[in-house]
């Protein structure tokens, strides 16, 4: 037995290896370590930010709609395709982070890489967006916001009539 | 069936049992290889591995169950390999339960992408290919054959005889 274990962590050590060699050999490797998620505790909508540290990687709705209205930021939705064909913010394009490898060309068809890229997912502590970053970094995006809120603040009737020319439903789309 | 064709046919099961095992878990690591981030994203969604270091487990286990495998293949270093793939199991069934203790709706990410929904079908299967390893690692393939008679060492050279 204590032989099989021997041979058990020998065979897990050199694997380790070979697989950490096997990354560094990919076109496209997945890097070392992720970035853990930084909480954002946005203000409510007409308060002053109470100290919370702003987060130059994140958007608030409000810069959501400039960069909307001035088309300065292509969008893209990080949620399931079903959810994506329900609704979604007018122009995004769907990359939904159950299927990145499938869905990148298109994102590739119709984002350049140095333009801001603005990725949201559902909201509150989904954390889609954040993975298809780390994807689209991969791919040399380097100008990735995350839209904290996300699809969440969108939906919500209090927001619907006011933002309603950001959105397209399902049956728009 | 007579005995002997009996135990023949039992001799092969630890082998059918650790090249089943070995296939499935070849399999499910190609996938893994092939889409290294759907992989770190589906580890994400447990929650277990902190985020920082669930790349470095998405580069390395993929290629931990190709070695597996193949050790679980070669008698030489089947008992090693299923100790390998037991434990291995032992994690991914730890793993789905905690997902479904705390109700998260998210793909096993056995498979890569499209794989099956972290629930009780995973841990079945897991269980499953569990048991077969137990086989292949306890069931020693020459154990079913016993000598017809008590073999002895004769320093003469000569054979040793059947006893009356």
């Amino acid at each position: 037995m204590i032989k099989d274990l021997r041979i058990a962590v020998l065979i897990l050590l050199v694997s380790t290896a070979v697989g950490l060699a096997a990354n560094l050999a990919r076109p496209l490797p997945l890097p070392w370590f992720g970035r853990e998620i930084v909480p954002t505790n946005p203000p409510a909508a007409g308060e002053q930010d109470k100290g919370a540290v702003p987060n130059p990687d994140t958007v608030m709705l409000p810069e959501v709609v400039t960069h909307f209205d001035q088309g300065t930021a292509f969008f893209i939705d990080a949620r399931k395709p079903e959810q994506y064909a329900l609704g979604h913010i007018r122009g995004a394009v769907n990359l939904p982070n159950s299927d990145l490898m499938g869905y990148v060309d298109g994102v590739m068809e119709f984002v350049p890489p140095d333009e801001l890229v603005i990725v949201y997912c559902g909201g509150g502590d989904c954390e889609a967006s954040h993975d298809v970053k780390e994807f689209l970094q991969a791919y040399g995006f380097n100008r990735i916001k995350i839209y904290t809120n996300g699809w969440a603040e969108l939906e919500d009737p209090a927001n619907q009539e006011q933002f309603k020319k950001l959105v397209v439903s399902g049956e728009q789309s | 069936m007579t005995d002997t064709k009996r135990r023949a046919a039992m001799s092969w099961i630890p082998h059918v049992c650790a090249v089943a095992v070995a296939i499935v878990f070849l399999v499910a690591a190609a996938l893994k290889i092939w889409d290294p981030f759907q992989f770190k994203t589906d580890i994400n969604n447990y929650h277990i591995i902190p985020r920082t270091y669930a790349n470095l487990f998405a580069i390395v286990l993929p290629w931990w169950e190709v070695a597996a495998a193949l050790a679980l293949i070669l008698p030489a270093t089947r008992r090693a390999g299923a100790l390998l793939v037991s434990g291995m199991l032992v994690m991914f069934i730890v793993a789905v339960s905690h997902a479904m203790y705390n109700g998260y709706d998210i793909e096993c990410g056995c498979f890569g992408k499209g794989s099956s929904v972290a629930g009780w079908q995973t841990i079945g299967q897991d269980v499953l290919m569990l048991a077969a390893t137990g086989i292949a690692f306890f069931v020693r393939p020459g154990a079913a054959r016993k000598p017809a008679f008590p073999v002895v060492c004769v320093d003469s050279g000569q054979a040793a005889e059947k006893p009356a």
